[in-house]
């Protein structure tokens, strides 16, 4: 199924040559549900190997690590070693960041042509959608025509 | 009430964790029968309206991949089995086990809800005798994954109660943030496989994670999932063979008596007095070179390991000979030549021996007394060879390093490709902009930039604003004028062609009234027509 608009030659020409539109829809969920959560304290027994010779050893309290100390064995640990995460470009990139560089599409606004104001009929938006907005606004207020147009919004007046 | 941050190393399991869209499956399992792929009615939602005005909308139902689609998994995803590949002396009275680093690894394709604590994993770790007694290796070629023909006398476990052999860990307290956490310290957390089986003395093994489900062993073995429902891969009351593939396999021999405690038993404690050496290594700093005096009489200082005793030597070094300060002229001296316009004037420049971490901490001298670990670091022989051997190991791996470093800058490449190509088109049209609007007179460029004006700011407002409110008439910039004034026009070919010529001498003129539009002809208003 597709979708067609009636363009003037004057629309034609005023229109860029090649406008990106979403092709399908991608979704999805960051959500993490977890079961019933069981904490253990984490502790290691001490023995003593006596010497049969000597008086014996009588066997100390449990040790238990601090949380701080625990926390820094487990980033030496063989999770934090996961090739998984330690191979490749991931070997170098501390998890969470994302790429301090990237080329996005721009953005489009309708802006009022006196003086380049962003009007709010939609927010930033691809150019299509945009153009969709302003659009079913000029149908709705034929007194606008000529009045509006779709910019990016760097051209908008900040 | 929320509870207090505890401040004691602890661990938290949990029975499941279920990510992502699966979160959202709604057939709980055990308790359902299960469908091959769990399936989620997505709704999406339209800018249009309908006649009515209610949002347009449409309704399709999508499936996540089961355990049927998988055909094999990444072993860079295992990051410990229990025992260890290959290990001949595990303790019989221990489980086998398996850890994934990704904490929801062993339900990510069970298309299935919790049912309350109880969620069955979608493999499961076999642990079966490597003595020809309960199995033999498949002769079929992998398709795609390798297969084993498990006797039909071979105990395996209940698959219906697998879900307890399966849980998710966590390092630390439960995060009240459990998604971000693990966004951004993976490593916190992981998923562990048990084999609940009793192990034999003496016995070699080999443990092998299996499909628990028949849509996945039929996906193992390259055969096609016809059935709608999901069902286990085998059940405790079989009595054939079974052909089961298996997507990850570590072997160990268990020991004949004993575990790790009866070894450490065996153990015969040695006096660290009575030892000499460990956790040391004497290092003669007699004859520094690099034109340091030799000094015969300087002690030897003692060079630190990894291995420690409990009674570590004392290796302070009170430096007799004033090494320290030499090493600190020597490694301050170093400078680069710079430009060397005239080498038969310039100094050559000073080499000496490196100034570890210089470039790091921006400097580029130490001395003695220096606080902070620039001097620590430079000026002890001893940690100088530690430093010595970093820098081995950064320039064995600089290539790798730097790649991984632009590896970072993954999409810089696309980013410079389009700033190169806007470099471009910038200059081309600076080369237009020199040869053709330097030139023309402040009319000319009015009437030339009418199609942008209404996108150029002058102050408050754009210059299409300005020509507007202004008392140039609005046609004077349109288009068809401008075809009027055209120059091989009818109207230019007639105008006198000596310069300074300006077809749109016009413009100003008619801004300051000096000429005036004629109105349309035809009848006036207010008069009657003859």
């Amino acid at each position: 199924l597709a979708q067609f608009k009636n363009m003037s030659d004057g629309d034609k020409l005023a229109a860029q040559a090649f406008q990106p539109f979403n092709a399908g829809k991608i979704f999805g969920s960051s959500a993490i549900t977890p079961g019933t959560a069981s904490p253990m304290t984490l502790t290691y027994q001490t023995y003593y190997i006596d010497d049969p010779l000597m008086p014996t050893i009588r066997p100390g309290q449990l040790y238990t690590p601090q949380l701080s100390t625990m926390m820094s064995n487990v980033r030496q640990s063989s999770a934090a070693q996961a090739r998984a995460n330690n191979s490749g470009p991931l070997k170098y990139v501390n998890p969470g960041t994302t790429n301090p560089v990237a080329l996005n599409d721009p953005q489009y606004v309708v802006v009022n042509l006196s003086d380049l104001s962003t009007i709010t009929i939609t927010g930033p938006t691809s150019q299509g959608y945009a153009q969709a907005a302003l659009d079913a606004h000029l149908s709705a207020n034929p007194d606008d025509a000529g009045t509006m147009a779709v910019l990016p919004t760097y051209e908008a007046a900040s | 009430m929320s509870s207090p941050t505890p401040t004691q190393g602890q661990y938290v399991f949990l029975p499941w964790i279920q990510r992502g869209l699966s979160s959202f499956i709604i057939n709980p399992n055990p308790g359902a029968s299960l469908p091959t792929r769990a399936p989620l009615s997505v709704q999406l939602q339209f800018n249009s309206t309908t006649a009515a005005g209610t949002p347009d909308t449409a309704s399709v139902t999508a499936n996540l991949y089961g355990p049927g689609d998988v055909v094999g998994f990444s072993p860079d995803h295992v990051v410990r089995t229990e025992p260890l590949d290959l290990t001949t002396n595990f303790e019989s009275n221990y489980f086998a086990g398996i850890e994934f680093d990704q904490p929801d690894f062993p339900w990510l394709f069970t298309p299935a809800a919790p049912n309350q604590d109880q969620l069955i994993p979608w493999v499961s770790l076999i642990v079966l005798a490597d003595d020809g007694s309960e199995f033999t290796d498949s002769k079929l070629s992998p398709n795609p994954l390798p297969s084993i023909n498990i006797n039909a006398s071979t105990p395996l476990q209940d698959l219906s109660e697998s879900w307890n052999w399966a849980h998710a860990q966590i390092s630390g307290p439960m995060p009240a943030d459990l998604a971000g956490e693990l966004t951004n310290n993976p490593h916190i957390a992981i998923s562990r496989l048990i084999c609940p089986r009793l192990l034999n003395p003496d016995t070699a093994y080999r443990a092998f994670v299996v499909p628990t489900f028949d849509a996945g062993r039929n996906a193992g073995l390259g055969l096609p999932n016809t059935g709608a429902e999901l069902n286990f891969a085998w059940d405790t009351s079989r009595t054939g063979t079974l052909l089961l593939p298996y997507y990850y396999v570590f072997r160990f021999h268990t020991s004949d008596a004993g575990d790790f405690e009866s070894l450490v038993r065996r153990l015969t404690p040695i006096p660290s007095a009575s030892v000499s050496g460990v956790g040391e290594r004497a290092m003669n700093i007699t004859n520094p070179g690099l034109g340091i005096p030799e000094n015969s009489s300087e002690p030897p200082v003692q060079l630190g390991g990894a291995l420690q005793t409990t009674n570590p030597p004392n290796t302070a070094w009170a430096d007799p000979a004033g090494l320290q300060n030499q090493l600190a002229t020597l490694a301050s001296s170093s400078t680069d030549g710079g430009a060397d316009p005239n080498p038969s004037t310039t100094p050559d420049p000073t080499i000496g021996p490196p100034l570890y971490g210089r470039w790091y901490a921006g400097v580029n001298t130490v001395k003695v007394g220096d606080t902070g670990w620039m001097a620590d670091e430079n000026l002890d022989p001893r940690r100088r060879v530690a430093s010595g051997f970093g820098t081995l190991v950064i320039l064995q791996n600089l290539s790798a390093f730097l790649r991984g470093a632009w590896a970072q800058f993954s999409q810089l490449k696309g980013v410079n490709y389009f700033l190169r190509r806007c470099q471009a088109c910038r200059r081309t049209l600076q080369g237009v902009y020199q040869a053709s609007f330097t030139v023309a007179d402040a009319p000319t460029l009015l009437a030339w930039t009418q199609p942008v004006q209404a996108r150029i700011l002058t102050g408050s407002q754009t210059v299409a604003s300005v020509v507007q409110s202004s008392t140039l008439p609005a046609r004077t910039l349109s288009a068809a004028f401008r075809r009027l004034l055209r120059p091989y026009g009818p109207i230019c070919q007639r105008g006198d062609p000596t310069p300074p010529y300006s077809p749109y001498g016009i413009v100003p003129k008619l801004n300051n009234g000096t000429i005036a539009v004629a109105p349309p002809s035809g009848a006036m208003s207010g008069f009657g027509a003859y």
